[in-house]
């Protein structure tokens, strides 16, 4: 993401303006035109590999293993990422790649300009909650190194070190991620040597049938106690759904700016989506080998003490890099909430960062809870994806009103009722709750045919088809939201940018 | 991005602006065609079966 745009200089502009201007349609939300459009098929997939091959993969397979074994494991991870990143980017990616938009703002054709805050909210939980376990990850890989070359080990090392994490993020955001850019060309193909080191320890020091005898670390059980293989293999596939649900929020901002409709689609699936499934896979059976679901643990049992030290230094600074980027995207999504938009930019990253510094007080007990939130995402983001499926696809018909996205007007097609599509809104809410019931994502209690059905098949059909019915009897006839409205462009009359 | 202090600011959002209402037109003369053509429902279908259908029938079998 290093190219200038092309956007032709306006007259009466200082070159600090025209600067700007551009760095917010290449990172902002002015929508981003046909001309500026830099991702061909080649460079998103390897864009979209970089994100794909990230430490949080470890992690993710580390879980699965908790609760199946390798077979199970590799099928549910690959299956749910593919499962999750396809109805995460289905309507998302066509719509942000055809109008250059980024996510939030593609959301308010849906849910309104104001309830797409709410959709806001969980974007920003994701954004920080996935920065905070990744610098937890960083904190624990320095504690367990300090240990194994004989130094200190301990929580308040981690501390330290999620600290210093969160300091050093904060400095790369209000810099400008495109530091990042010089770290990212070491660090990926770094990531990627050491998934196939992994694979090459792992296969000569078990082969595959001793791996495929391994059993799941903590089996999940039933409300008995008795030791439950469905449950296992169903939070198992949570997980890989929870894992492709969670690119919902980046989609966007990678979509707008690919050059077809097949490109904001397709590389996405096969990285984000296949690509993550498989590097997830190394820690799933590093998992089941080393017998710890803690990546920190395992690559230092995989590679000994040098090595081990050398892959999680590695691992360490992909994670401060993808912390950084992370909270920069949630740092500028802040800025959909007028309070804050006109905030100095130092301030309102500095804002966004606070709640990170919950991971540098209790890291221990919110890493624990690491796989809870992993399912969150699945949580939230299914049913959110749902309705915007039926909405753009089945009711709008892939047109959207562009200029209305930025309008504030009581008037604008994309005020709703008060700013609030209810109708999208409570079908998301159903779709949440009943994920919930099915399926605690703190606790993992199962409740209902979760076994059959899984927790984010239902949740997904329920959000999608109350909201189809809700908007067919309802806020279509109510002529709200400008369905079946002309797509030109109407003046706007409050910008809301 | 930058923090320093912004004597520009007005005329920045008054540029912003600007350049929002030429983007918002230009968009709007794009077609389905303007990005490669749209994806027709047939491709559409195909894509559910292999991304959707066909990974949870994998996960069917290895229940």
């Amino acid at each position: 993401m290093s190219a200038e745009p092309s956007t032709p200089a306006q007259g009466g502009r200082t070159p600090e303006i025209e600067a700007r201007i551009r760095e917010e349609a290449l990172f902002g939300r002015l929508p981003l035109l046909r001309s500026e459009r830099e991702y061909s098929t080649k460079s998103i997939l390897a864009t979209g590999f970089t994100y794909a091959v990230a430490a949080w993969c470890f992690l993710i397979g580390g879980y699965a293993a908790n609760v199946v074994g390798a077979v199970q494991g590799i099928v549910t991870l690959i299956a749910g990422s593919v499962i999750g990143v396809t109805l995460s980017s289905v309507a998302s990616a066509l719509a942000c790649n055809r109008y250059g938009l980024e996510q939030i703002d593609f959301s308010k054709t849906c849910f309104g300009q104001k309830g797409a805050k709410l959709v806001l909210i969980f974007y920003v939980i994701n954004q920080i909650g996935w920065t905070g376990m990744i610098l937890v990850m960083f904190g624990r890989g320095v504690s367990n190194v300090s240990g194994a070359l004989g130094g200190p080990s301990s929580e308040w090392i981690v501390r330290l070190a999620v600290f210093a994490g969160i300091v050093v993020s904060y400095a790369i955001v209000i810099r400008g991620v495109h530091v990042l850019n010089v770290f990212n060309s070491i660090v990926t193909p770094g990531l990627i040597i050491i998934t196939v080191l992994l694979f090459y320890v792992i296969f000569r020091e078990a082969g595959w049938s001793g791996i495929a005898i391994r059993e799941p670390l903590e089996p999940a059980k039933d409300v008995t106690g008795a030791i439950d293989p469905a449950l296992g293999y169903v939070i198992s596939f949570e997980y890989g759904l929870g894992a492709g649900f969670s690119w919902w929020p980046g989609i966007g901002f990678l979509t707008r700016n690919t050059d077809t409709q097949r490109n904001s689609l397709y590389p996405q699936i096969a990285t984000m989506g296949f690509g993550m499934g498989i590097v997830c896979c190394t820690g799933l059976l590093a998992g089941l080998l080393y017998r710890s679901y803690d990546p920190t643990i395992w690559m230092i049992k995989a590679g000994g003490p040098v090595l081990g030290a050398l892959s999680l230094l590695l691992v360490g600074i992909a994670n401060v890099s993808a912390s950084a980027i992370m909270m920069y995207t949630a740092s500028l999504a802040l800025r959909h909430v007028r309070v804050l938009r006109a905030l100095n930019w130092r301030l309102l990253a500095g804002l966004a960062f606070i709640p990170t510094l919950a991971y540098a007080t209790i890291p221990e007990m919110l890493y624990e809870k690491g796989s809870a939130f992993l399912a969150y995402n699945a949580t939230m983001f299914a049913p959110i994806s749902g309705v915007l499926f039926v909405d753009y696809l089945l009711l709008r018909n892939r047109r959207l009103n562009v200029s209305q996205i930025f309008e504030d007007a009581k008037d604008g097609h994309y005020a709703f009722t008060k700013g609030f599509n209810v109708a999208a809104l409570l079908s998301m809410v159903v779709g949440q709750l009943l994920y919930v019931w099915l399926l605690d994502p703190v606790s993992l209690q199962a409740r209902g045919p979760v076994r059959m059905l899984t927790a984010s098949g239902p949740a997904v059909g329920l959000s999608m088809l109350l909201y189809f019915v809700l908007a067919k009897v309802w806020i279509i006839p109510a002529k709200l939201g400008g369905y079946g409205a002309d797509a030109s462009p109407v003046p706007i009359k409050e910008p809301n940018i | 991005m930058d923090s320093a202090p912004d004597p520009g600011a007005g005329s920045f959002e008054r540029a912003l602006k600007e350049e929002l209402d030429r983007r918002v037109a230009e968009l709007g003369t794009y077609g389905d065609d303007t990005f490669g053509g749209a994806l027709s429902g047939m491709e559409m279908i195909g894509a559910l079966i292999a991304f959707f259908f066909a990974p949870i029938l994998a996960v069917w079998l290895f229940r």
